[in-house]
């Protein structure tokens, strides 16, 4: 009896393993063609020399690396320090910091509006949400650019109010690149918060409103932690895509001052560097994903204090 | 030794809980809640009131109203007509935080991200006492729950048990005028469910708190209460202390709602000085103190445990057995009297007597005065 039933179960288990190899291939496709092939062609070409017009010569380099750090004089061929590069990828950090700080100053509200409305109600708000983005990122950052440009409607507005007498300079400035990477990302940050509050305890409001809690207390002592996953979530999905944008500091910002995306873009098209293009892909990929991990870690270890 | 009668007297009946003696807590008076798109009112002209010490419970179904009248007085709820006032005061304009009435939710609502020292001191913090007093407080509540010695733990890592003390110790911490217990212990197993029950009342009674107590299980308001309230769709049905609800019902609904009983239909024989015979199951005469008229058609509640059976041809009516639970202590007879049927609790106490078997022949007595008419016919 016993033998058979193990021989039950070991067939089911087999079944089991291969139907889920099955189920699970199409979605390892995608990944693998999608995601793992070129990232590793972008780490290869990082290593390799720049052709004179662009691709690459299947030399094994350095080179890629060394010029993200130091600059080589044109004259002897010397390597001195410099922080060009790296002053862009902080600039890149700092905007997406920002843009991440703007959209969770928006998010929140919005999400903590629509996750308090009739129960009915909430699935027409988180569909008002979403109706922007029908329309492509490219179209939307350009109408975003003629809102704010000097002879945009804002700045008519203003000065048709006698309010200001020349336009006020919003396009091409650094607010103008924050306005667009949270404009761009504001939705990332709205639906997870969102999925947070409505799955939290509205008892806890209640016990914490109970117990002589205002409601500035109770949003801070409870709705907030409460949300606290749907937080981080938001936060990570702003971030990461802000960091590495390309559309928004290229068009509102005016390509003035360039960021990391830019760099990228500009090594693959108007300089020609492709190993260098993605040694900086590599370096950006490799600071986000640390930085991420770290992260995760200490999130587990408050996790676990909290299980203690 | 006169003295010791009298103290026992007093643990007998609280004189906190004579409503002539003692100051009354909390008064509902009118109380009407509609909802919205409701047809029917939550609350239908509600009023009772609660004395200073008093453990009073609310009693009913699910859908009775009981839920709704306590978010009434917790501030939760607004009510549509009628007043509710603490210590004379009126409190319906103020906000839950501005009430001096805790909760203990039915499903704890402990807050998971605080320690179960900080949940208790929540309160405390939010009055802004001192960081000294609300160690104490803390301490205190925390010994008088018996979990001292799980300060430090975060809510998860508690059984429901511990779960359920560590919210009633926050909710008594800033010491309210009145505690509500929203079913506190249905989340409970049957075995700490009675734990609970007994450690609740001897909380109540070292606290000196007034306790409103909500809950379906009729068991529960029968073993705590100083006085019920049985509730049914929004009206309060009958308020009095737990042997008066038990033993005489006000009408139908409390005689079925609250413990096991046989509804029987009898008609009135005699009547006389207020009192008035009334005939069940064709035979069995019972007393009744109603004023009834001779030829009327009555509902009478019999307890199970008030029904007696005798061998054939002893009683006033004879019944066949036709089924028996046993139950551990006790039996439950189920009869056949006629058409009619009717159901006896036999206590294992008696060994000469045996248990009847189904397919027995028997009789049935009850004594005249274990009954309680509970409805009338319309005239």
């Amino acid at each position: 009896m016993q033998d058979a039933a193990a021989v039950a179960q070991r067939s089911y288990r087999v079944g089991e393993a291969r139907s889920r190899r099955v189920m699970l291939s199409p979605a390892l496709t995608v990944l693998v063609v999608g995601l793992v092939c070129p990232l590793i062609i972008v780490l290869v070409y990082s290593f390799l020399e720049a052709g004179t017009y662009g691709g690459v010569e299947w030399r094994f380099s350095l080179e890629a690396y060394q010029q993200f750090l130091f600059q080589r004089d044109i004259f002897d061929d010397s390597l001195s320090f410099s922080t060009a590069y790296l002053e862009i990828f902080g600039r890149s950090l700092f905007m997406a910091v920002l843009a991440t700080a703007v959209c969770l100053a928006i998010g929140f509200p919005t999400a903590y509006f629509i996750a308090t409305r009739p129960p009915e109600q909430r699935m027409f708000w988180v569909f008002l949400i979403t109706v922007p983005y029908w329309v492509n990122l490219l179209i939307r950052t350009l109408a975003l650019l003629f809102i704010i440009r000097d002879q945009g409607p804002i700045n008519a507005a203003l000065q048709g109010l006698d309010m200001i007498d020349a336009p006020l300079r919003i396009a091409y400035t650094d607010f103008a690149i924050v306005l667009g990477l949270a404009y761009s990302y504001l939705p990332f940050m709205i639906l997870p918060i969102y999925a947070a509050l409505e799955r939290s305890d509205t008892r806890l409001v209640e016990a914490a409103y109970d117990l002589y809690a205002s409601k500035a207390r109770v949003l801070v002592d409870v709705v907030i932690p409460g949300a606290k996953a749907g937080i981080i979530a938001g936060a990570i999905l702003v971030f990461i895509p802000s960091i590495g944008s390309y559309l928004a500091p290229d068009i509102l910002g005016g390509g003035r001052e360039l960021l990391a995306g830019n760099l990228i873009a500009q090594q693959f098209q108007a300089s020609r560097n492709w190993p260098f293009g993605a040694a900086c892909a590599v370096i950006l990929m490799t600071v986000v994903m640390l930085g991420l991990i770290q992260f995760v870690r200490s999130q587990e270890r408050t996790r676990r204090g909290e299980m203690r | 030794m006169k003295d010791m009668a009298t103290s026992l007297d007093e643990t007998q009946v609280p004189p906190a809980t004579d409503p002539l003696v003692a100051k009354t807590a909390l008064t509902v008076s009118g109380a009407v809640k509609y909802y919205p798109n409701a047809p029917m009112p939550a609350l239908n002209d509600v009023s009772f009131s609660i004395a200073e010490n008093e453990f009073f419970t609310l009693l009913g179904p699910s859908g009775c109203g009981k839920t709704t009248l306590l978010r009434s007085i917790a501030g939760f709820e607004d009510l549509t007509s009628g007043s509710i006032r603490l210590d004379g005061d009126s409190i319906e304009s103020l906000a839950p935080n501005q009430r001096p009435i805790n909760t203990v939710f039915q499903h704890y609502a402990l807050f998971p991200h605080m320690t179960v020292a900080e949940n208790v001191a929540y309160p405390l913090r939010r009055l802004r006492l001192d960081a000294r007093a609300i160690e104490r407080r803390v301490a205190e509540m925390l010994a008088l729950v018996k979990l001292a010695e799980m300060a430090d733990r975060k809510p998860a890592k508690l059984s429901g048990g511990q779960q359920q003390r560590i919210a009633l110790a926050r909710a008594l911490a800033p010491n309210p005028r009145l505690l509500l217990l929203d079913e506190p212990l249905s989340a409970l197993d049957l075995k700490l469910r009675r734990e609970m029950r007994t450690e609740l009342k001897q909380i109540q009674i070292k606290t000196g708190i007034t306790f409103l107590f909500v809950t379906h299980d009729q068991e529960e308001a029968l073993a705590m209460s100083d006085r019920v309230a049985v509730m049914n769709n929004g009206q309060v049905e009958q308020i009095g202390r737990p042997e008066a609800i038990y033993n005489a019902p006000a009408n139908e609904f409390v005689a079925t709602f609250i413990g096991e009983t046989n509804a029987l239909s009898g008609l009135v024989e005699k009547t006389g000085s207020g009192a008035a015979q009334v005939i069940v199951l064709g035979g069995i005469a019972l007393a009744a103190d109603a004023d009834l008229a001779v030829g009327e058609r009555v509902g009478v509640s019999v307890r199970l445990e008030k029904v007696d059976l005798r061998p054939p041809g002893e009683g006033a009516v004879d019944a066949i057995v036709e089924q028996t639970v046993f139950l551990g202590t006790d039996t439950v007879v189920h009869l056949k009297v006629g058409k009619e049927t009717l159901q006896a609790r036999l206590q294992h106490t008696d060994r000469a007597r045996p248990v009847p078997a189904p397919g027995d022949h028997c009789s049935v007595h009850i004594d005249p005065g274990a009954a309680t008419v509970v409805a009338r016919s319309n005239r």
